[in-house]
């Protein structure tokens, strides 16, 4: 009887905080999102249920959670090494930036760059776009957060995932968990943040605008350009070298034309395989003792903010671009500089479906899309090596 | 009061910091990003003139030369003659069912 009394003790029921109820009522949220309204699913799922599993009280001792990582202690002076749990394992992947890069390859490898070669003057509303990094930065310091906790917070405002968990991975290793679920739940809910504020910053004719028909690319330009741009974006940005070297090797693998089974495991099984681990582990970091602070509604609000200055950087640029063009472009396409891929780009074609429903901006607006993805590679890059 | 000013000077300074990050984080993506945009601009201009001396085939090596390319079309073929060999097969079945038995 005693032992079952002892057992007893050891179970989820006796020692759950109402922390872990909470995270694990937010796992499910997360996962009903996913399934009623389809919102990011391939994330949402394995974030939420991670998030459950994270926030089952661990028995004393037993080494379970994400943050009983291995280590080498001395033991009557020898040196002896304890392992970590299984799931810490799979966070050494988050915990040391590894999986972004390899999430990275993926992109590459099934991005197709042919609108952004065919109109590059669309390549800085990207840029125009990650003014949401750089201001949220500025809302972090106000809220006094350290320089290196701001910048990792900052890059949620670029609106991509694996780049936010690879920039708080080497700047504010201690967020990473509210940074990562701040980035994909902003993520997951950019049909919900941007429509509003396109709406609010354009007008009826402007939303109205057709735009040419983009060329066709040659072989030649396909090929040359990861190279290229890798040279270019990394001699400038060298802090951008892992995560910009990843998704131009993909892209060249694709564009290649001899590795398309390469670029076939990247953009399909790996991609997939790296996402599973990715996102459960990120779910199962957010244990209420370290996630339930605070500082993370702190993170929360200015991710949302982030999200709505990227958006607003975007179409703004794009009106100011205007000013000069003779062939206009249509502003909305601004807010896919945020790099949500392709969920931006989607909500642009569908506002602009609902003035025309025969403008199809999708294709147009998959320009700045892509190159918000190098743009905020590039702002992380810049951040990480002004802030280590 | 002291502690208060003492905090608020040094909070500026941390945003004055901030503010000289931010800009020049902001200028380098724009710097990057305009210098791919010329690139791409010059770069059809610079292989037209590389195409007179090495002109692009119209279909590449690796759709000549890649071994997957034929598993895939392989693939295709032996659907297609799949295909082709159920339709005559039930044809022949319709056929000899519809056939007035003597």
């Amino acid at each position: 009887m005693d032992v079952l009394f002892e057992f007893l003790k050891t179970t989820g029921f006796m020692s759950i905080t109402f922390g872990n109820a909470i995270m694990i009522l937010i796992g499910m949220a997360f996962i009903t999102l996913a399934i009623r309204k389809d919102y990011e699913p391939l994330l949402l799922v394995p974030i939420g249920m991670g998030a459950i599993v994270g926030n089952i009280p661990v028995i004393e001792g037993m080494s379970l959670s994400v943050y009983d990582a291995h280590e080498w202690i001395l033991v009557g002076g020898e040196v002896t090494y304890v392992p970590g749990s299984v799931l810490s394992y799979i966070y050494f992947g988050v915990s040391q930036g590894i999986y972004p890069p390899l999430i990275f390859l993926g992109i590459g490898a099934m991005t197709d760059f042919s609108t952004m070669l065919s109109n590059p003057k669309l390549i800085l509303l990207g840029a125009a776009a990650q003014i949401g990094v750089f201001l949220t930065f500025l809302g972090a310091l106000l809220l006094n957060f350290t320089y290196a906790e701001s910048g990792a917070i900052g890059i949620i405002g670029g609106a991509d995932g694996p780049t936010a968990i690879f920039l708080a991975s080497k700047l504010a290793p201690h967020l990473l968990g509210a940074i990562a679920i701040a980035a994909y739940s902003y993520m997951a809910l950019v049909p919900v943040i941007q429509p509003p504020i396109m709406r609010l910053l354009t007008t009826r004719e402007e939303r109205l605008i057709r735009m040419k028909p983009p060329r066709k690319v040659s072989k030649r330009e396909k090929m040359i350009f990861p190279v290229a741009a890798f040279l270019i974006t990394t001699m400038i940005a060298p802090g951008a070298i892992v995560l910009l070297g990843m998704l131009f090797f993909g892209n060249l693998l694709k564009e290649s034309l001899v590795t398309e089974r390469l670029a076939n495991t990247a953009r399909t099984a790996m991609i997939d395989i790296v996402t599973i681990l990715l996102g459960f582990s990120v779910g199962a970091s957010t244990q209420a003792q370290t996630f339930l602070r605070p500082q993370s509604l702190g993170i929360f609000a200015l991710g949302a903010a982030s999200f709505a200055v990227a958006t607003a950087g975007g179409v703004l640029f794009a009106k100011f671009m205007n000013l000069f063009l003779t062939e206009k472009i249509n502003p909305l396409i601004g807010a896919a500089g945020v790099s949500a891929v392709p969920d931006s780009a989607r909500v642009v074609q569908m506002v602009g479906q609902q003035e025309d429903p025969h403008n199809f901006l999708l294709m147009h607006a998959m320009a700045p899309n892509v190159a918000g993805v190098i743009g905020s590679a590039i702002a992380a890059g810049v951040l990480w090596a002004v802030l280590v | 009061m002291a502690v208060l000013s003492g905090l608020i000077h040094v909070s500026a300074i941390a945003m004055q910091r901030g503010v000289s990050i931010a800009l020049s984080g902001m200028l380098i993506v724009f710097i990057a990003l305009l210098l791919i945009t010329l690139f791409l601009v010059a770069l059809p201009r610079l292989l037209n003139v590389l195409a007179k001396y090495l002109p692009e085939s119209e279909e590449s090596h690796g759709s000549h030369s890649h071994p997957e390319r034929h598993v895939l079309d392989d693939e295709a073929v032996i659907a297609g003659l799949g295909f082709i060999l159920h339709t005559e097969l039930q044809n022949q079945i319709q056929s000899r069912q519809s056939r007035p038995k003597s």
